[in-house]
């Protein structure tokens, strides 16, 4: 017995962890794979691969395929012990109806939900760190258009549903009451996830040319606005 | 990216917008409940006093505007700021003799204007900025 089939099965497991994760976070391989949850998560369910495939080598359930080769045996033996051990047919209901996985599978999910959670902070983290900085200058009620118009109007991968709901949740946000510059980061937040870092700089750096004077002007306004209250909130105090 | 929020933009701004009012019906409580007592008062004022009995009305409706089941909290008292400002640039205020009138407009602005502050909404910014100065035109102090 080598210990090659065991590395092999746990492997597997951690890319199948690798891929559940990957189809709720796309583009965010590099977030899971730097983040201490997301290696927490790989690795455990790595761990039930493996645990699945000791239990057939164990109870010699591998004979069936004792005439496949080394590889196909593992492989195949991985993906069946992991679909019966991350099955749901041992949830179980508790009083108040409230159903629970027994098993692996529970333990399983409290390790995703931790990857998970951490890896939606980190990634909102980053996307406003990267947004931020790009977008200090602008402001949402005058350069929201032209951010559109050079952004998702020309992108033909986007679909036309994603672009309705994208402008409507536009229109919601333009009417939220919230201070200018946060609703340009949350606009620039769901826009990004559109163009991509790359084309979000450029379509940036091309509204700043065109209407970096309409910018600074709003802003200032804004400015104005919020000190003029101040003062007035002073003259009215007691 | 979580795929959801790609396709669910709509669901991303309302959870944003449904903390952020959370939050300030919570942080200008206190500034709401004071305006909502004023319109009261004012009300009361004039239903019985005669120089303010034409503008029972426009007290009804600041009053209603402030405790609406439909609008949120900021909705609510853009529309009461909104129909101050309406009145305030009709009334003659040389005409108005009932004690009290000036003191309970002052205090509502003044909220107006606390509660403006924690939203930082531009448009209650504004509102704010435009009752504060007509009060300051029409009364000749702060």
């Amino acid at each position: 017995m080598t210990a090659f089939p065991f590395i092999v099965a746990f492997l597997i497991g951690a890319v199948i962890g690798l891929t559940e994760l990957l189809s709720k976070y796309t583009w965010s391989a590099k977030a899971v794979l730097t983040s201490a949850p997301g290696w927490g998560y790989l690795s455990i369910s790595g761990l039930s691969t493996l645990l699945a495939y000791s239990f057939a080598y164990s109870l010699d359930l591998l004979s069936p395929l004792a005439l496949q080769g080394e590889y196909l045996r593992v492989v195949a033996c991985s993906l069946m012990g992991t679909a019966v051990l991350r099955s749901s047919f041992a949830n179980l209901k508790i009083e108040g109806g409230k159903e629970f996985s027994a098993g692996f599978q529970g333990i399983l999910d409290v390790f995703r939900e931790r990857a998970e959670t951490s890896l939606d902070q980190r990634m909102q983290e980053d996307t406003i760190d990267l947004v931020s900085p790009i977008v200090e200058n602008f402001s949402f009620f005058t350069s929201k258009e032209h951010f559109c118009a050079l952004g998702i109007d020309l992108l033909q991968s986007v679909s036309p549903d994603k672009k309705e709901s994208f402008y409507q949740a536009v229109a919601k946000l333009e009417s939220s009451p919230v201070p200018d510059s946060t609703k340009m980061v949350l606009f620039s937040r769901m826009l990004i996830e559109l163009t991509g870092e790359k084309l979000f700089r450029k379509i940036a750096n091309q509204v700043e040319k065109d209407f970096g004077k309409a910018n600074i002007e709003s802003k200032n306004n804004e400015k104005f606005a919020l000190e003029r209250l101040v003062e007035l909130k002073k003259a009215f105090e007691d | 990216m979580k795929k959801d929020a790609v396709t669910d933009f709509i669901g991303f701004i309302d959870g944003f917008e449904a903390r952020n009012l959370e939050s300030i019906r919570k942080q200008a409580s206190a500034e709401i409940n004071d305006m909502q007592t004023r319109a009261q008062i004012l009300k009361e004022l004039s239903k019985t006093e005669n120089d303010l009995k034409d503008f029972h009305e426009e007290m009804i409706q600041i009053e209603m505007a402030l405790s609406s089941h439909v609008d949120n909290v900021v909705q609510r008292i853009s529309k009461a700021g909104e129909l101050l400002y309406k009145f305030m640039q009709v009334v003659d205020v040389k005409n108005l003799k009932t004690e009290g009138f000036n003191l309970q407009i002052r205090g509502f602005i003044k909220s107006f204007m606390a509660a403006a502050e924690i939203c930082k909404d531009m448009t209650l910014v504004k509102e704010a900025v435009n009752l504060g100065e007509i009060y300051q035109e029409k009364f000749g102090e702060s």
